[in-house]
């Protein structure tokens, strides 16, 4: 069952002389591993790679709809946001602060394991600014906790033995003192 | 038709398998994080400690600028968009009794020597703040000169862009009996982190009475040394060579002359000299890649901030040039989004942009000073450029 999700994807009709021609705005759908489908604007849309390729490499029509089983809808709602505005920004001339503001709020009510798998979800749409974003975003919420922390975030197994722990922490032992953890 | 086959993993796990991603995160911490992170698992240790991690991490990494009083460090002013904290506050984890201060900052590893403590001597430390790693050198070695002989400057060369190893320069006065002339003879020694010891480079050389040895500035691989009254010299670290450089371009007499700052940043060799105690504007000066000539590259007119900061100016009635405009200039950054110029007024730090001709304060530390700004100290502060970085002492 699939429902239709318009995200900030309306259909403009253009008047004038030249509306004639091309009155509606194109679109392209896609459909994440829920089952949900977005549409999409066509600039924004290719704003993603993995989109772009896949509709132009093969000059695919737009009539057929992207599956994306390695997206969930949430994703795709949260990536959709950010490359509309990315492209919105595109033709202002002095956006920095706009940007600044409106990327503190995109990751405000994210949790450091959402921000992760967007982070993931980024690199494989390719959508490099994104990646950068997030990776920033996730280095910033990480440099602070401690080893524990990231292990459970990664879902990283420690592998060392006690022994090699603490060889690896008599390095810098310093490092580990005087974390400004925050309760997060 | 698109066939996407792989089988998700859960989200977290699959940037973890995803190497290329984890490294990408990684670059963006500091190092004490990096550090610490090591101990996460095997595979982050092996990570974090590759050179070619290390080498993207330093080609990431945004400089400050250190602004530091004898002993500690009084403020920081990143140069990227982002603001971080301060990467040190104190190089107390170098283990001399007599304190140690920083002489040069180069890509991230600083030269540091200790404080003269009556008895003991004087030692040469090179140490990375960010790892606070740190490691003594060996004394150069006296060979072909006499017992008695003077340290005169000493200089770190390092550029992780072309060798993970480093280099030290210490250029010390030799003065052997046998000279009769009035000039006295210097000698040139290298240490080099790889062979972990010093040698000998060239033979003793002989300079103008006037040149001094202190305050070289390191700029394309060649130390420059320009003394108060004018003389200068070169050395190039890798063809071992001394050269000459090219006239000052200022005419006036070098007693008048009110400051000077020499400095390098970004890739340019920069020269302010101000004569007259009341100036505020004045040109900045580059050198040309050729060694050609100076040129002028900026204009500065600092009346906007003595408007903004009147405390700057003090008049002497009794005094020849009735006003004086107190300001030393700390130093010139120049990088790709900003060129600026850090000066030191009573009670403040100001940063004045050398493009856009504007200014803002940095840091007021007067506040509490009991002197109540009414002197400058110059020379009480000097301003370091750092840049975080993983590199090996």
């Amino acid at each position: 069952m699939s429902t239709s999700t318009d995200n900030n994807a309306s259909i403009t009709q253009e008047s004038g002389p030249s509306a004639a021609v091309q009155d509606i705005q194109k679109k392209i759908v896609v459909r994440t591993a829920d089952g949900e489908v977005f549409n999409l604007k066509e600039e924004v849309a290719m704003e993603i790679d993995i989109i772009k390729t896949f509709f132009q490499e093969d000059s695919i029509s737009y009539e057929t709809v992207m599956p994306l089983p390695n997206v969930e809808g949430w994703e795709m709602v949260k990536v959709i946001e950010y490359c509309t505005k990315h492209v919105e920004l595109k033709h202002k001339v002095d956006g920095y602060k706009e940007r600044k503001a409106f990327q503190a709020l995109f990751v405000q009510n994210l949790s450091t394991k959402s921000l992760l798998a967007l982070t993931n979800t980024a690199n494989y749409l390719e959508v490099k600014y994104l990646l950068d974003f997030l990776c920033q975003a996730v280095s910033e919420q990480i440099k602070n906790k401690d080893v524990d922390y990231v292990r459970e975030l990664f879902g990283v197994e420690n592998d060392f033995n006690d022994e090699e722990y603490e060889q690896v922490k008599a390095e810098a032992p310093w490092a580990h003192e005087n974390l400004n953890n925050d309760l997060h | 038709m698109l066939l996407l086959l792989w089988d998700p993993l859960p989200p977290a796990e699959a940037v973890s398998g995803n190497q290329d991603l984890i490294t990408d995160i990684l670059l963006r911490l500091p190092v004490k994080s990096l550090l610490r992170f090591k101990c996460v698992s095997k595979q982050w240790l092996s990570l974090i400690s590759d050179p070619r991690f290390s080498r993207n991490y330093r080609s990431l990494a945004s400089a400050s600028i250190l602004l530091c009083g004898t002993t500690e460090l009084i403020d920081h002013v990143s140069c990227g968009r982002r603001n971080s904290e301060p990467p040190f506050t104190s190089l107390g984890f170098i283990s001399d009794s007599a304190g140690t201060k920083i002489l040069q900052s180069c890509n991230g590893l600083m030269l540091c020597c200790s404080f003269f403590k009556m008895g003991k001597s004087c030692n040469y430390y090179i140490c990375n703040p960010s790892t606070r790693q740190f490691l003594m050198l060996p004394p150069p070695n006296a060979k072909g000169c006499d017992e008695s002989t003077t340290i005169l400057g000493v200089y770190l060369a390092f550029d992780p862009s072309k060798s993970p190893h480093y280099q030290v320069v210490c250029v010390r006065n030799c003065s052997s009996s046998s000279a009769a002339e009035a000039n006295d003879h210097y000698q040139i020694e290298i240490y080099s982190s790889e062979t972990l010891s010093w040698r000998l480079s060239g033979s003793p050389f002989s300079a103008p009475f006037d040149m001094v040895f202190d305050n070289g500035v390191l700029w394309n691989g060649t130390i420059h040394w320009i003394s108060p009254t004018g003389a200068s010299l070169c050395f190039d670290i890798v063809q071992e060579q001394l050269g000459e450089m090219p006239s000052l371009p200022s005419n006036e007499k070098w007693s008048k002359r009110r400051l000077r700052y020499f400095g390098e940043s970004g890739g340019h060799l920069y020269l302010i000299e101000i004569y007259g105690s009341g100036t505020t504007q004045f040109q900045v000066f580059e050198m040309k890649k050729d060694y050609s000539s100076w040129i002028p590259k900026y204009q500065v007119d600092l009346t906007a901030i003595v408007k903004a900061f009147p405390e700057m100016v003090r008049s002497y009635p009794d005094a020849h040039d009735s006003r004086f405009c107190l300001f030393s200039i700390l130093f010139v950054q120049e990088n790709e989004e900003d060129s600026l110029l850090l000066l030191h007024i009573p009670g403040k730090f100001i940063s004045y942009n050398l493009r856009h001709k504007t200014f803002k304060e940095l840091c007021d530390f007067g506040a509490n000073s009991t002197k109540a700004n009414t002197s400058l100290p110059i020379g009480c502060f000097q301003a370091y450029q750092f840049i975080e970085t993983l590199a090996c002492v």
